[in-house]
């Protein structure tokens, strides 16, 4: 079938409930996504695959982002990331980056629906409050963390957001010793420890396992089917609905308007180069930020001569980022009795600890005096050797190798 | 949604979570400059080019040799103790020959490291009038030492080094860590399900 009522471009958190909730309902959904479809079978803790080479990202000779860096000299410099090695894809196959991700699912707080009435304008910065407010969404939030499958437990937090469901649909997964460190460390502290809700399934359910606890999940594909990644709690039911086709391997690289200016269909390019089109009544393109940007600029018409969507020149503007920071800290065995040394070396369970006591920040040095924080995610170093390995043979002057390498090694590991 | 931040390390580039923005964009501009000198290098092609001292102190070796000079310079920067093992225990070379075999991505990475081979070879002979595979410990070093003195001989080094890091810690399917013996010394507790033959990275880019 080349016709259908909904296609949608991409297969990831966008487009994965969008195609779960249309082929519920029996529309004839067709999902093209560029790269390739893994399933748990494909899924091992591999460091090689997962992080060290292009398996789920495209090679970036193949397809390249372009870097541009302001200068100390005030110009551009641009720098294909086919020369540079540095790669900015997040996962490219059908379920894309959601695959890879810790599961996190933080719902927003009312107060980040209206920023600037809240905040107050930034200089320079277009903010704007929401059209819509928390209460319009916390419905979908619910329906997200039952179908998807969070796990967790609710209790009473000075922060908390209204919520129409009174727990999470899953129990929580198991915790790791250290998470009782952090909640007596927070009690000293007057600290509000948060119990982190994971989109990890801490039981069977819908023909997914339960976590297998491997201690490697982030960056890794799930085994188990755990993970509520939206090909393996979204996708995979909306095929087995018998209303959805997934389509890997289909490049969109174009989606055709009309003089009257309707979209009329996606062209595509096949595996083996080969150029496709599939015909819909409706498109949904959800491929991720910056790729749905490009497509619709590219995706010029009779009525869109500068792009899809774009008559107002908004397209590929006014990007919004999650900023984050990051600090460390090194937990020593030698300082360590031997009882909490054995619970340190417990590989499996999540640590599921966060603060949000600073999520809005009352400081009267501030302007304003106010200020919109975030969390701060307590987690373990990624478990990966070899980027935990790597380095040690680079000194200050000179390569490191030998028996002093070793010596090196033994340090980071012990 | 947050993703954890793998410590994705193509190549031989590192940058921690702890590295603030500034820090983050210096260190990648630096790795770029680096790479682009690099890819410039290998781009002219000749040894002569790459190493500008290499003459003709000996014949060059053949494919075979230059193998056997790899197996002793990854024993020299790896070496077997007692407690802890070598290169030869990781089974590095057969690691190392496995990948630049299978990867077809690693066709540069295999010609750079076997030319570097010879090379190493003709700097051994200059400064000892004797193979590589000859010379005592003090010797193998001081030609080491000698070839990382340049930037494409360090380049050569780092090159063997990451591989040898990997031939230690990467899963058994890849030929090297025979039984994970490079993780038990490093008390290092791998994940489950490791992956079978047909579903290593270079195979499940056929997916």
């Amino acid at each position: 079938m080349t016709n259908f009522d909904v296609c949608v471009i991409g297969s990831g958190a966008g487009a994965g409930p969008v195609a779960y909730t249309l082929a519920q309902q029996g529309r004839a959904v067709v999902v093209l996504e560029k790269g390739p479809w893994f399933t748990e079978a494909d899924f091992y803790k591999d460091e090689l695959a997962c992080c060290r080479h292009s398996v789920y990202t495209p090679r970036l000779k193949n397809e390249q982002h372009v870097i541009e860096e302001l200068g100390d000299d005030g110009t551009w410099l641009a720098t294909p990331t086919s020369e540079s090695g540095w790669s900015f894809w997040n996962g490219n196959c059908v379920g894309g980056s959601s695959n890879f991700m810790s599961g996190f699912f933080h719902r927003m707080k009312p107060v980040d629906f209206r920023l600037l009435s809240e905040f107050g304008p930034i200089k320079g910065a277009n903010i704007v409050d929401w059209p819509i407010g928390y209460q319009d969404l916390e419905p979908y939030y619910d329906r997200v963390e039952k179908i998807v499958g969070v796990s967790g437990r609710l209790e009473p937090h000075r922060n908390i957001e209204p919520r129409s469901s009174p727990d999470f649909p899953y129990p929580p997964t198991a915790e790791h010793p250290v998470s009782g460190w952090i909640d007596a460390a927070c009690g000293q502290l007057g600290y509000h420890a948060l119990k982190v809700p994971r989109a990890i399934l801490s039981q069977p359910a819908n023909g997914r396992r339960s976590c297998e606890y491997s201690g490697y999940c982030g960056s890794f594909g799930c085994s188990s089917g755990a993970k509520g990644s939206a090909r393996a709690a979204l996708l995979d039911r909306a095929v087995a609905s018998g209303h959805c086709q997934v389509r890997p391997h289909a490049k969109v690289h174009k989606l055709i308007s009309n003089a009257k200016g309707r979209v009329v269909a996606a062209e595509y390019f096949d595996r083996a180069g080969q150029r496709r089109r599939v015909t819909a009544k409706v498109f949904v393109v959800a491929c991720q930020a910056i790729e749905t940007a490009r497509l619709l600029l590219a995706s010029t018409g009779p009525r869109f001569p500068r792009g899809l969507a774009n008559n107002h020149g908004q397209v590929g503007r006014n990007l919004v980022f999650s900023a984050g920071g990051a600090g460390g800290g090194d937990l020593v065995y030698g300082e360590l009795s031997a009882a909490r040394a054995a619970e340190l070396r417990a590989m499996g369970p999540f640590v599921n600890r966060a603060l949000d006591d600073w999520y809005v920040i009352d400081d009267p040095a501030l302007p304003g005096g106010r200020a919109k924080g975030g969390i701060v995610e307590f987690l373990f170093a990624h478990p990966n050797p070899i980027a935990r390995a790597d380095g040690a043979q680079r000194g200050q002057t000179s390569l490191v190798w030998g028996k002093p390498l070793k010596r090196l090694l033994e340090g980071r590991f012990h | 949604m947050l993703y954890s931040t793998p410590g994705v390390n193509r190549h031989d580039r590192r940058l921690t979570e702890e590295s603030g923005p500034q820090a983050w964009l210096a260190e990648w501009s630096g790795q770029l400059q680096s790479r682009r000198r690099f890819l410039l290098q290998l781009a002219g092609g000749s040894l002569a080019a790459l190493f500008p001292w290499t003459g003709s102190a000996a014949p060059a070796p053949d494919e075979a040799a230059r193998w056997r000079v790899l197996d002793a310079v990854q024993r020299h920067l790896f070496p077997s103790e007692p407690k802890a093992p070598g290169a030869q225990e990781i089974k590095a070379l057969e690691y190392l020959k496995f990948i630049l075999a299978n990867d077809p991505d690693k066709t540069e990475d295999r010609r750079f490291i076997l030319r570097g081979a010879g090379w190493l070879e003709d700097m051994a002979h200059r400064l000892d009038r004797s193979s590589f595979l000859k010379p005592d410990e003090s010797g193998r070093e001081r030609v080491l030492r000698e070839i990382e003195k340049s930037e494409a001989g360090s380049n050569w080094l780092s090159t063997i080094l990451l591989y040898l890091i990997e031939a230690l810690l990467a899963d058994p399917a890849y030929g090297g860590n025979p039984d994970g013996v490079g993780w038990r010394w490093l008390a290092h507790i791998p994940g489950f399900p490791h992956p079978p033959p047909g579903k290593r990275y270079m195979e499940l880019r056929r997916k």
